[in-house]
């Protein structure tokens, strides 16, 4: 028989007793109510996978849920603001680099109309170096040699999403020469590719260079000195 | 969107997820605190730089993993060969669903932290140091009568919180 005030009481000890903290005298207690009385059973068995649980922390982990000290915080923030700046100052770099690349092609631009009149530079638009992309797809190789200059140039194309990537091997050609890329498409545009200030020293020089022209729609490419003056065309 | 000046990203993270992101760390780096503290740093920078790739996902388990990789990565470079199949190097790799656990047991842990101090602590008292009731009374300063009540309501609202958590024991 059990009372329901001693149904009460020993409930109550049901938490000290599923966590093994109750005195050996009350556990006999409690062992016999439980053995008449089916709530306490139920109650029992509704709190007995509390304690698994609390084993799967340790008393370490509850001092460490507080934020860690803010040393480790300011030094987040200072180390997130310090790439801010140098990608403020990335960003300025390549302004200036596209200005600077728009101030020698209107240069060689007035050159070529105050010269031979016979370049095919007209159309070219000013475009800083991309950087270099991340997926790899097939290359392509193409090569070629000018009889006239005997310059060289052996060309990778890869092709990426948002045009090709270059990379060009150039030899022969005169010590000191200023050289760029141009692509031209199978309409006639042109694109400037990159590498306008590449300074030929010698024996063979590599760059590379990227186009908003797609693989595909590519009909030349060529390497001119930044006087205008092709050195070597490769057709594809 | 690339990164930002977004302090307030990194702050909230920290705020939320610093504590338990350094715990977990400090386990894989077996105490190492230095080494966790550079891990939970390039972390934390990296959801700051990607802030796309936790767009619809929860975060935790993204910062576990990105520091499980970075603490695996470095573990790989101390050696000087990379592990190779059936070496005893692979004992160290933890097991895939080692992060889930974590995960888990740091839920236990903040469902433990919602109850009140009286609750938890008389929790702390009787199952993390195995006290008696007698001495757990003790130490607290209240009757034995008082750490059975509250022991048997500090695990009802233990059960309520871990409920409302989705872990229901």
């Amino acid at each position: 028989m059990t009372s329901s005030t001693e149904c009460s009481r020993l409930r109550l000890s049901l938490g000290v007793y599923v966590l093994g903290a109750i005195e050996p005298a009350e556990r006999a207690e409690v062992d016999a109510h439980l053995s008449v009385c089916r709530r306490c059973r139920d109650e029992l068995a509704s709190l007995a996978g509390l304690p698994a649980m609390l084993g799967r922390v340790t008393e370490e982990q509850l001092e460490q849920l507080a934020p860690p000290p803010a040393e480790l915080l300011d030094s987040v923030l200072s180390k997130a603001a310090n790439e801010n700046r140098a990608r403020r100052r990335r960003e300025r770099a390549l302004w200036i680099a596209a200005a600077a690349a728009l101030i020698v092609i209107v240069g060689v631009g007035i050159r070529a109309m105050v010269g031979s009149g016979g370049g095919t530079v007209a159309e070219r638009s000013p475009r800083p170096p991309r950087p270099p992309a991340t997926t790899t797809a097939p290359v392509r190789t193409v090569s070629a040699k000018d009889p006239a200059t005997g310059v060289r140039a052996r060309i990778d194309l890869q092709p990426k999403l948002w045009g090709t990537a270059f990379n060009v091997r150039v030899s022969g050609a005169p010590q000191g020469s200023h050289c760029h890329l141009v692509a031209t498409d199978k309409k006639g545009r042109k694109d400037i590719a990159g590498g306008w200030e590449v300074q030929y020293m010698g024996g063979s020089a590599s760059f590379a260079g990227a186009s908003m022209i797609h693989e595909n729609d590519l009909a030349s490419v060529e390497v001119l000195t930044t006087e205008g003056r092709r050195l070597v065309l490769v057709k594809l | 969107m690339g990164p930002t000046a977004n302090e307030g990203l990194l702050r909230a993270l920290y705020a939320e997820h610093g504590g338990p992101l350094l715990g977990y760390v400090l386990r894989l780096t077996e105490g190492d605190r230095h080494q966790a503290e550079d891990v939970v740093q390039e972390t934390l920078l990296r959801a700051w730089r990607h802030p796309e790739a936790l767009d619809g996902r929860p975060i935790r388990p993204w910062l576990f993993t990105v520091a499980k990789n970075l603490v695996l990565d470095a573990h790989r470079a101390r050696r000087s060969r990379p592990p190779e199949t059936g070496e005893a190097g692979l004992a160290a790799v933890p097991a895939t669903d080692e992060i889930g656990r974590a995960l888990e047991s740091w839920t236990f842990a903040e469902a433990l932290a919602d109850l009140s101090p009286e609750h938890r602590a008389v929790l702390i008292e009787t199952y993390y140091r195995g006290r008696s009731v007698a001495e757990a009374a003790a130490t607290l300063g209240v009757p034995p009568g008082t750490v059975k009540s509250r022991s048997y309501y500090a695990l009802r609202a233990l059960k309520l919180a871990l409920e409302e958590r989705g872990l229901a024991p």
